[in-house]
């Protein structure tokens, strides 16, 4: 099944070359010029991943991410100015998955969104009989992808699931940030860091949220663990 | 010789204003009342000397015996010294003196009838000569001897105090002198390290507005500049990023398709071909350029954000050799956790990387040391090297070696570099490799943790 991508850009020509790009490479891609169309449409458009340009007018990237965060698992990757820091920042905190930058070369941008596809697709799209992993108050489905608290169903992200699984899978030992970035965002060693923060930030609320405090813990200088 | 110091002038000024003004004014004083003094001495040397002449003359109309006379009449004489001449021979009272000691013009003066005072040395004292001719008698003269030594002491005295004060004086005007350089110099001084700090960059500094109206005013006009140009620069930065911002939408449509036509370059015929790949090679080299420019533009307005995290310096190493084709055996890195920005890192290793393929074919080795909390990453190539006068030149911005106008870049290459290694907390340098290649060393923080 062709992998299908939400594309909100709204200048038109980097939004037709690029989309004319993904689909020269099998992706199938849903477009949009700006975020309150993007919103409006989502419910319709299936997609497995969403690459949201940050400035956007009306509505702005940020926003959009914002909104789409509750709405869906899927993850969302922001494109943003070369190197610019704050636009990154902002974004990840927004609730973005992971960043671009623009210009992007066409071979890094179908690997990018295939390195986050594999990891976000791999049992949906190819079921593989997984144990279901049982840690304590948490149990984790492997296959249909669904975590459990004390029976309760917990709302993850993609990104949350995987780097739970990897914490989980690890424990007791420590995970580390660079470790999580080739293991659940398959960036080779020299990843952002910055992407692991983010998203264990919001994975620790969640967790905080079942009752589940002070059980992921930040190793300084190292990574993370997860305790029973 | 070193030309003296404005603070080491103002001092000597006030020594020797201070030192002649009070020179002058003791001189002034001390001959004065020198003079004053005097005239006084020597008028009651000559009420004595007078009276003792009288009792001389009218002792002499009593007897002949002149020198008991005299005697007698030189004792109403401090020191009791004085001369009677009488019909060409002298008589004299008192010790160490003698008729010689008479000067020649005191005794033409009573020669002539005229009664005449001057002042000599008699003996080793400076004395007063008083002489009256005795008006009974013709060619008899009466001289008599009055010492000024009290005088001349009390003299000395008055000069000494005089001089001490004018030395004290001078001291006293190299003390104001002092104060006063200081006080002008303080806020000079604080002048000079704020425009210091300013042209190493820091444009927020500002001075302290002094107290002194000219000084308050030069600190204004100062503080005026800084801030002008602070605010040019922002422009300037703030231009640099809007432009890149504007360059960024085009070229990527530009990369996009270029990237597009070249992943279909088998269909293409030959020129199309080499179109498409003469477009791609250029849409990239621009597109470095662009990004250093952004970079370039982003340390100079200061709106840099650090990451920074510890991390192995071999996995760093080795993870970047891999990945731009390095054969691992050249790289020989002892391991410790240094404190790094990855992204940095990696612009760094690539720009070094791409550095030494461009001008020497390629690195020979990259080796890591640890040294105490310093970590020093070596960079060898065998190529021409980097001449000693070119090693700091070539990290300035537009300036590359002499020799390698003709390869393309932006020429901000290392600019930046060195950048990305001074954000770090690093440094980066240029020497000469084993090989006598070049030899780039980034200098990195070992992590705490690890100390």
């Amino acid at each position: 099944m062709e992998p299908r991508v939400l594309f909100i850009e709204d200048d038109s020509d980097i939004r037709r070359v690029i989309s004319t790009a993904l689909e020269a490479e099998g992706f199938v891609v849903e477009q949009f010029s700006n975020g309150e169309a993007a919103l409006k449409g989502f419910a319709d458009v299936k997609v497995d991943i969403a690459l949201i340009d940050l400035r956007l007018p009306g509505m702005s990237g940020l926003e959009v991410v914002r909104r789409l965060r509750p709405m869906t698992t899927i993850p969302l990757v922001i494109l943003t100015a070369f190197g610019d820091s704050h636009d990154v920042v902002a974004g990840l905190e927004a609730g973005a998955d992971d960043f671009l930058n623009k210009p992007i070369a066409t071979k890094e941008l179908y690997a990018r969104l295939r390195a986050i596809l594999r990891r976000a697709m791999s049992t949906s799209s190819e079921p593989v009989e997984v144990e279901d992993l049982n840690f304590g108050q948490i149990s984790v489905h492997l296959n249909r992808r669904e975590v459990f608290i004390n029976e309760n169903l917990v709302r993850l992200t993609n990104t949350e699931f995987l780097i739970l699984a990897e914490l989980i899978r690890d424990s007791p030992n420590v995970v580390t940030r660079h470790g999580l970035l080739d293991r659940v965002w398959g960036y080779d060693y020299l990843g952002d860091s910055r992407l692991v923060d983010m998203q264990i930030y919001r994975l620790r609320q969640k967790l905080e949220e079942h009752g589940l405090k002070e059980k992921l813990l930040t190793v300084r200088g190292v990574g993370f663990k997860i305790v029973q | 010789m070193y030309p003296l110091t404005l603070r080491a002038k103002t001092i000597l000024i006030g020594i020797v204003v201070a030192g002649v003004l009070s020179f002058v004014a003791s001189a002034a004083t001390f001959f004065l009342t020198r003079e004053f003094l005097l005239r006084q001495r020597e008028n009651g040397a000559v009420t004595q000397v007078l009276a003792a002449a009288r009792l001389a003359s009218s002792a002499l109309a009593q007897s002949d015996e002149s020198l008991g006379i005299l005697s007698a009449s030189a004792q109403l004489l401090p020191g009791s010294r004085a001369a009677l001449y009488q019909s060409g021979s002298w008589q004299i009272s008192g010790i160490g003196f003698t008729n010689l000691d008479i000067p020649e013009s005191l005794l033409l003066q009573l020669e002539n009838g005229l009664p005449a005072r001057q002042r000599a040395k008699v003996g080793s004292n400076v004395s007063i000569l008083v002489g009256f001719p005795l008006l009974n008698y013709p060619n008899t003269w009466f001289v008599g001897v009055v010492p000024l030594n009290e005088l001349e002491r009390s003299l000395e005295v008055l000069r000494t105090t005089l001089l001490v004060g004018s030395i004290l004086a001078a001291l006293g005007g190299g003390v104001i002198g002092n104060w006063v350089s200081r006080r002008m110099m303080e806020p000079l001084r604080e002048f000079s390290s704020t425009a210091r700090e300013v042209s190493l960059g820091d444009l927020t500094k500002r001075v302290n507005e002094p107290r002194e109206p000219d000084l308050a005013r030069i600190a204004q006009i100062f503080n005026e500049m800084t801030f002008s140009l602070q605010r040019r620069i922002d422009r300037e930065a703030r231009f640099g990023a809007t432009v890149s911002h504007e360059l960024r939408s085009p070229l990527t449509v530009i990369r996009t398709a270029a990237d597009i036509i070249a992943s279909m370059r088998s269909e293409l015929p030959p020129r199309a071909q080499m179109s498409s790949d003469l477009l791609t090679q250029r849409v990239e080299a621009f597109e470095k350029i662009l990004n250093d420019l952004i970079e370039i533009s982003r340390y100079q307005s200061g709106s840099v954000e650090v990451n920074l995290e510890e991390l192995s310096v071999r996995q760093l190493v080795e993870t970047m050799a891999s990945r731009k084709g390095i054969d691992l055996r050249l790289v020989e890195v002892e391991d410790a956790t240094v404190v790094v920005d990855v992204r940095r890192f990696q612009q760094i290793f690539e720009n070094i990387h791409k550095n030494a393929e461009l001008y020497a074919g390629g690195l020979d080795a990259i080796r890591g040391v640890r040294n105490e909390s310093e970590y020093e990453l070596h960079f060898d190539d065998s190529g021409i090297g980097v001449t000693i006068d070119e090693r700091d030149k070539i990290f300035e911005p537009f300036l590359r070696g002499e020799h390698h106008a003709a390869v393309p870049g932006s020429g901000l290459g290392l600019t930046i570099t060195l950048e990305h290694a001074h954000s770090m907390g690093g440094e980066l340098v240029a020497s000469a490799s084993p090989t006598g290649g070049a030899r780039f060393t980034l200098s990195l923080g070992v992590a705490e943790t690890q100390l």
